[in-house]
């Protein structure tokens, strides 16, 4: 405050000094001709000048010397001793200067020896300053008559002489010496003299008035400056801030008020904070989430079961149907299988369509759309439905089921498949779908691989030999084991294959695995799978069930054609319910699947059948642990499987894809995916502790 | 009391303001005259001189017009007043045979006085005049501060006399006060021992500083002469007396002097019956043709010395200029 007072006071007191610089040049500048008067109060008749006034402010000084009544004046100029002594001691009045830029100071002298009494000046007359005009007047008139008037004219002391009536003027050059005026009136009047110089005016005032103006001007700027650039800068004067354990980098700044809301942009930033900057600053919070991460992987890898969450979701995601599905497996004592099975079927309503299109194209494809048909049929028979979607879906839970639970499971199944008229058939298969898998559980990738379709592999795109490979022994059980299920559903199938009488009813499975054999035909690879097939045919053929059980290891495999065969047979619910499996990912492929759809028709069809089917186990077991993004994931799994689908399914019976790259996809490929999306953006792993968590949350939900 | 308190300050800051403003306005100029010189400036500008000289060859062309001196004590006075009435008179009753004495007014060389007092005389070495006399040289004299410079009285410059070189007139010369020691001879007893050495000759212990010179040898002359015509009714007797009043001394630039002074010279004519017959002029003057008892002549002696500094070579007063004119006549 204090500072900007003086700011404040040095500019007004810049601006006055300046101003008044100014003003004594301009305003208050003198005349170019000073004019001076003398004017005499008194009676005396001379005015006497002392030396140097003449010449006091300008060279040629022009005397004007005026009296009333055009009384004789005189003007002369001479030496200082001689008028002095001329003038004697006459009463006069001297001038001796400028009391005033036009006005002369005047001095009057009282003349000694009074000629005459009247002369004698009274104090009114003697003091100008004070002198009555009239008391002069009268005086004068009094005196005039006595005292004689000396007159000056032609006095041999002069120098210069000017004589007239009522005025005279005179010019004087100044001359070296001291030179005196005298003026005289030899009227009745006193005379009334006026000097006039020409003026050099000078103004010496400007320049130092203004150039210390300016400065203090400029200084009381200067300084308001500063003060408004440090009043501007105040906000972003630095202060040290003591940051804690965490970064608190954006709210240091706002100042003292701004507490709260820098608070809540620390919240915010603190997100946008990069790993680095966590890292750099020591985060403890990061430490822990990354022993999470490692910790969470670990866990996803071991266990094959994520697959069984995802079918759920995708169930959910996709199909309204699944509904029904869902509530049955939560009767089920294991419900998530069962619900994932559900699913599966569910998407076969959508998956019709596609199939049907896919009829059109290729003979395979009738047999693909033949499946949705049974979808369609599903669709219809509820109760049917239901039933089959139970007995699919107990396919799948024992299928999906892990090893350990998967047995457990089959008996649950069984309960239910009960109902199902397959279902007796399916729970013989069941058994035998697990010790298919057994079997198949030794050489894990080997046998389910084999198992699945030699010649898939082949063809199969890396993919599915990538995927049987990871696969752990645990997966191809699984695979082995929703395939089994297919192979069991479909010798339900079977009979409603038989009833229709295309194929026949045992046909129907040996049309299933005569697809496949086309198609591995086609493929030559499939050696073993003839091999398996012919058996399947034969089981078939043997009985449903029965057979079906043994069989179910090669119709594993077969399930996926048993599907397409059911397909044909369109008949059967269940058959419906996993051709809805299969075509239900042709289905949505056709939709949902661009991305995929390129390659899988590309390269793999045959591989990626098996991956996708297996890709609906898996890609679930994908999708399933991850929260956020499963439906991207999953969707794209479904693609993938709904492509496969229909293109693989039906040129080689995928059927062994499912088993092989299914569960083998779904065991470790699926954790490491899951993984990659996550990382790719930045979300936290969940604990295992989570996902188990999440995965008995959701089978509560369902 | 806090109302006192605030007129005060109002006052004062008024009057502190009033002072401030005042400080950037230019003050009027005051008169810076020259210093008083230590030495006083000559008393008359050559102009001024040159403008006296012409008033007085104004005042004396119209008296010698007319032969009338009323006009004449305007510019004249002293001696040459008296003179120039006495010569008025005689070329009056001469009917104009007699003219008065050429006074030419042109300036030759001015001695001016370096003074502020009065009276102040200056010189004026005239011109040659038209009858091819010899200069003059006019005294002009000033007696106070409202006087006019009056022609006081004229000397006619001695044959072969080389005037002593003065200071030039705008500077003007020093006056030498009549006491002064450091002149071979005072100013004031230069024109006794001259009266001395006039009345007795060189017979007159002054006789060594004042030698021979034109002047003396026509008074000589004119005294004898005189005498000679007298001498068979009558004696003559001449007194010399210096005037009263101091001789003026200006100083030259040899730090001498020029000494002007005036003797009245009186000669008286002792004559025994029957008496003895006025020349016209001296019988106009007289105012009668015959004097029977006594005739006495008054004579204005106007004398111009130049007087050595002391302790100089030159060991003489020696005479510049003289002028023996009569004032007046009156015989019984």
């Amino acid at each position: 405050m204090l500072q900007r007072l003086i700011a404040a006071v040095l500019g007004v007191l810049g601006l006055v000094v300046g101003g008044l610089g100014i003003a004594s040049a301009t305003a208050w500048r003198a005349d170019d001709v000073l004019v001076a008067d003398a004017r005499i109060a008194s009676d005396d008749r001379i005015v006497v000048t002392d030396a140097g006034v003449l010449d006091l402010a300008g060279d040629p000084v022009t005397v004007r010397v005026t009296a009333a009544g055009d009384a004789p004046v005189v003007l002369a100029v001479g030496r200082d001793t001689d008028v002095t002594a001329w003038v004697g001691a006459d009463p006069h009045v001297r001038v001796t200067g400028l009391s005033g830029w036009h006005e002369l100071r005047t001095t009057a002298v009282e003349g000694e020896p009074a000629p005459s009494p009247t002369a004698t000046p009274d104090p009114a007359t003697v003091d100008p300053a004070a002198a009555d005009p009239a008391a002069g007047g009268a005086a004068a008139e009094t005196a005039a008559p006595t005292a004689t008037v000396p007159d000056p004219r032609g006095s041999d002391l002069w120098v210069v002489e000017e004589t007239g009536e009522g005025s005279a003027t005179l010019t004087w050059q100044a001359q070296p010496g001291r030179w005196s005026l005298i003026a005289a009136s030899l009227g009745d009047t006193p005379p009334v003299v006026q000097l006039s110089w020409p003026r050099t005016v000078t103004t010496p005032w400007l320049w130092p008035c203004v150039a210390v103006g300016a400065l203090l001007l400029l200084a009381g700027i200067a300084l308001a400056v500063r003060l408004w650039l440090r009043a501007r800068r105040g906000a972003d004067d630095w202060r040290p801030v003591a940051t804690g354990p965490v970064p608190v980098v954006a709210g240091a700044g706002a100042g003292a008020g701004a507490v709260a809301a820098p608070v809540g942009a620390e919240a915010g930033e603190t997100v946008v904070l990069t790993r680095r900057q966590l890292r750099d600053a020591g985060l403890t919070g990061e430490t822990r989430s990354r022993r999470r991460e490692r910790a969470g992987r670990a866990v996803t890898g071991e266990h094959a079961t994520v697959a069984g969450d995802a079918p759920g979701r995708v169930a959910r995601g996709t199909s309204p149907v699944p509904g029904t599905g869902e509530q049955t497996p939560a009767d089920a004592p294991v419900p998530r299988w069962a619900a994932a099975a559900a699913a599966v079927p569910s998407s076969t309503t959508s998956p019709t369509r596609g199939s049907r299109r896919d009829a059109e194209r290729a003979p395979w494809d009738e047999r693909s759309a033949s499946p949705a048909q049974p979808g369609a049929v599903e669709g219809s028979p509820t109760d049917g439905g239901v039933l089959v979607g139970r007995a699919s879906g107990g396919a799948p839970g024992r299928a999906s089921a892990p090893a350990p639970t998967a047995r457990p499971s089959a008996p649950g199944d069984a309960a239910h498949r009960p109902a199902a008229p397959g279902a007796a058939g399916p729970h013989p298969a069941a058994p035998g779908a697990t010790s298919g898998p057994a079997a198949a559980g030794p050489a894990p990738t080997g046998g389910p691989a084999a198992a699945g379709a030699p010649g898939e592999t082949r063809r199969g795109p890396a993919w599915a030999a990538q995927l049987g490979r990871r696969a752990p022994g645990a997966p191809s059980a699984y695979q082995v084991g929703p395939s089994a299920p297919g192979q069991l559903p479909a010798g339900p199938d079977a009979p409603a294959a038989r009833a229709d009488g295309r194929t026949a009813g045992v046909p129907g499975h040996a049309a299933s695995s005569t697809g496949p054999a086309r198609t591995s035909s086609s493929t030559a690879p499939d050696g073993p799978a003839p091999g398996w097939t012919p058996s399947a045919p034969v089981r078939p053929a043997a009985g449903g069930p029965g057979t079906g059980t043994l069989p179910g290891a090669a119709g594993t495999r077969l399930p996926g054609p048993p599907g397409r065969l059911s397909h044909p047979d369109a008949s059967p619910a269940p058959a419906g319910s996993r051709a809805s499996w299969l075509p239900s990912g042709p289905a949505q492929p056709p939709g949902s699947a661009p991305q995929e759809a390129p390659r899988a028709r590309a390269g793999a069809a045959g591989p990626l059948p098996a991956p996708t089917r297996g890709g609906p186990l898996t890609s679930p077991a994908r999708s399933g642990p991850a929260g956020p993004e499963p439906r991207a994931g999953v969707g794209a799994a479904a693609h993938r499987v709904t492509q496969t689908p229909v293109g693989p399914a039906d040129r080689t019976r995928p059927a062994q894809p499912h088993p092989g790259g299914h569960h083998a996809a779904p065991s470790d490929a699926p954790a490491a995916r899951a993984d990659a999306w996550r990382r790719a953006w930045g979300f936290p792993e969940p604990p295992e502790d989570e996902q188990e968590q999440g995965r008995t949350h959701g089978e509560g939900e369902r | 009391m806090s109302a006192r308190t605030r007129r005060a300050w109002a006052l004062a800051s008024t009057a502190a303001l009033a002072l401030t403003l005042g400080a950037c306005a230019t003050p009027p100029p005051e008169p810076q005259p020259e210093a008083v010189p230590a030495v006083p400036p000559p008393a008359l500008t050559v102009a001024q001189s040159t403008g006296v000289l012409e008033d007085v060859g104004a005042v004396l062309a119209a008296g010698d017009a007319s032969f009338d001196p009323a006009g004449l004590p305007a510019r004249l006075t002293g001696p040459a007043l008296e003179v120039r009435k006495l010569e008025y008179a005689r070329a009056t009753s001469t009917g104009g045979t007699r003219l008065p004495t050429a006074l030419p007014t042109g300036a030759q060389a001015i001695v001016v006085p370096e003074t502020t007092e009065w009276p102040r005389t200056q010189l004026v070495v005239t011109e040659q005049p038209e009858t091819l006399e010899a200069p003059r040289i006019l005294i002009l004299r000033q007696e106070t501060p409202r006087d006019p410079y009056r022609l006081w009285g004229w000397a006619r410059l001695g044959p072969g006399v080389q005037m002593p070189a003065t200071a030039d007139p705008a500077i003007g010369s020093a006056t030498v006060p009549p006491d002064s020691t450091d002149l071979l001879v005072p100013p004031s007893a230069v024109l006794t021992q001259y009266a001395d050495v006039l009345a007795n000759g060189d017979a007159s212990a002054h006789a060594a500083l004042h030698p021979q010179d034109f002047f003396r040898q026509t008074i000589e002359a004119a005294r004898g002469t005189m005498q000679a015509a007298v001498a068979p009714v009558g004696t003559v007797a001449e007194t010399y007396v210096p005037k009263a009043e101091p001789p003026v001394a200006l100083a030259t630039a040899d730090g001498g002097a020029i000494v002007v002074g005036a003797i009245d010279t009186t000669t008286t004519l002792a004559i025994a019956e029957p008496g003895i017959d006025l020349d016209p002029t001296t019988a106009a003057l007289a105012g009668k043709p015959r004097v029977t008892s006594s005739l006495v002549s008054t004579w204005a002696d106007v004398l111009v010395f130049y007087v050595p500094p002391a302790g100089s070579q030159t060991t003489q007063v020696q005479l510049l200029a003289g002028e023996h004119a009569r004032t007046s006549v009156a015989g019984q």
